[in-house]
């Protein structure tokens, strides 16, 4: 198939140094990764020769894919590269900007096989459970169960709706449950941020003969589990 | 929560079921429909495939593979841990007739480790070499599955620890532990494997994040203590 990455950069000019560049395709086994990286120059007729790239395999078996298999476009009007390359054994590639400002963006031509956050980063430093107590205004009250130390004491806090993603305040309510995990996210460049997350957690509806079904088992546990049941 | 101390480079989490499914039927509205995912993310999702023999889709940080006897749902964001455990929880929930008749719990990371030695000695530490030198004269460490004994006094049935070199982190090892609940026997009813399946998410599946965390950190640890050569 044709894999083509389209790299996100911002600002370009002519002679602009784009900093260090890399390319990773991802075999159709997973067995193995080729990256290629350098130093790029945007030149004026908007081609990135690639005898300027660096090429460095990580894994032993890579070499289906030479350096030479590999163009670089920029795309007129747009702060677009296309890292474009033929190769049967190709399924997916991600491309991305090691250092710099610029942002890195895939799209391969078979989008289906595009897991966002694949290869996300995140040293998680506490998490809690909490349960919403209270929803007023712009905050709410909750408690929380730490989930990093099971021996910590629960805890009361109050957070601000605004930490809540948008797309979860319809379910946000009194009694509601979710996670809220703080740590450090560790971009590709190296970059390191400081994050905070919260995620409502999602149940589905019961329903009144599930209840119904449930009691019926808890009771049947019940039983089996005193001492003469 | 095990899934915060983690140093791994890359890592996913995976919930496997057997028995028999409809595989139409786990579409991503169907997910969000049921409130075990947000709605943009399914609006967002990336179809594979959807027919009578198999549906896969990725949406944001989920990922679902449904074929007619196996059910797979996964997540490659460290993050979202928890909330995976509610959608396979959630969706056996919903479809509580559904006939299981084993299931999994599997969960990879690729480490990086200090040095090109360390590698080595990773690799030499869990697969010597001794007795390979006669036939290879320059062998190494590809795939090394090792699983511990069925004890009747565990919640599943056994473990298999997986060890092979990254192919995604240079000098990068990648380790996979799956903790096994077996197939039942024929005789037996699906209905009780279902409300086990649902039981072990809820009851164990700190423990079994927990449990890869410990182990990872014992192999990474313990080759240390291989005599320098």
């Amino acid at each position: 198939m044709t894999a083509i990455a389209n790299i996100q950069a911002s600002g370009l000019s002519s002679s602009h140094n784009l900093g260090q560049i890399g390319v990773n395709a991802y075999s159709t086994s997973g067995g193995w990764t080729y990256k290629l990286d350098g130093t790029w120059t945007y030149l004026p007729n908007g081609v990135v020769p690639y005898s300027t790239i660096g090429a460095s395999q990580i894994s032993e078996s890579c070499e289906s894919v030479p350096l030479a298999d590999w163009q670089f476009v920029k795309l007129p009007d747009v702060d677009v590269f296309k890292a474009v390359t033929v190769s049967p054994e190709i399924e997916n590639v991600v491309a991305f900007v090691e250092s710099g400002q610029q942002q890195d963006m895939t799209i391969p031509e078979r989008p289906s096989k595009v897991i966002r956050r694949d290869g996300r980063r995140f040293e998680v430093l506490q998490q809690w459970e909490g349960i919403v107590t209270d929803l007023e205004g712009d905050v709410f009250v909750a408690i929380l169960r730490d989930l990093t130390d099971r021996t910590s004491d629960d805890e009361i806090a109050e957070i601000f709706l605004a930490e809540v993603p948008d797309a979860d305040h319809p379910i946000l309510k009194e009694g509601s449950a979710f996670y809220w995990i703080i740590g450090f996210e560790y971009k590709r460049g190296g970059q390191k941020s400081r994050v905070s997350e919260i995620r409502v957690r999602r149940t589905p509806e019961w329903t009144i003969q599930k209840i119904e079904r449930v009691k019926k088992r808890a009771a049947e546990r019940f039983q089996r589990a005193r001492p003469n049941g | 929560v095990s899934q915060s101390k983690s140093s791994a480079e890359i890592q996913g989490v995976t919930v496997f079921a057997l028995g028999s499914f409809n595989p139409p039927i786990f579409q991503p509205f169907w997910f969000s429909k049921n409130n075990l995912i947000r709605e943009e993310e399914a609006r967002d999702a990336v179809v594979t495939i959807i027919t009578n023999e198999v549906t896969q889709f990725t949406a944001d940080w989920l990922s679902v593979l449904v074929t007619k006897e196996r059910f797979t749902v996964e997540t490659k964001d460290p993050t979202m841990h928890l909330p995976l455990r509610d959608v396979a929880a959630g969706t056996f929930g919903v479809l509580e007739h559904t006939p299981i008749r084993g299931f999994a719990f599997s969960r990879f990371q690729h480490f990086r480790l200090p040095s090109e030695d360390d590698w080595h000695n990773f690799g030499d530490y869990f697969a010597p070499k001794q007795g390979w030198t006669g036939i290879f004269p320059k062998s190494g460490l590809r795939t090394l599955v090792m699983q511990d004994h069925r004890g009747a006094d565990k919640p599943f049935n056994y473990k298999t620890v997986r060890l092979e070199p990254s192919a995604l982190v240079q000098f990068g090892v990648f380790v996979q532990m799956t903790e096994h609940h077996d197939p039942l026997a024929a005789t037996e009813n699906p209905d009780n494997r279902l409300n086990e399946f649902i039981d072990a998410l809820q009851s164990s599946w700190d423990r079994f994040l927990a449990d890869v965390d410990d182990c990872s950190k014992h192999l990474l640890t313990v080759y240390k203590t291989a005599p320098s050569k």
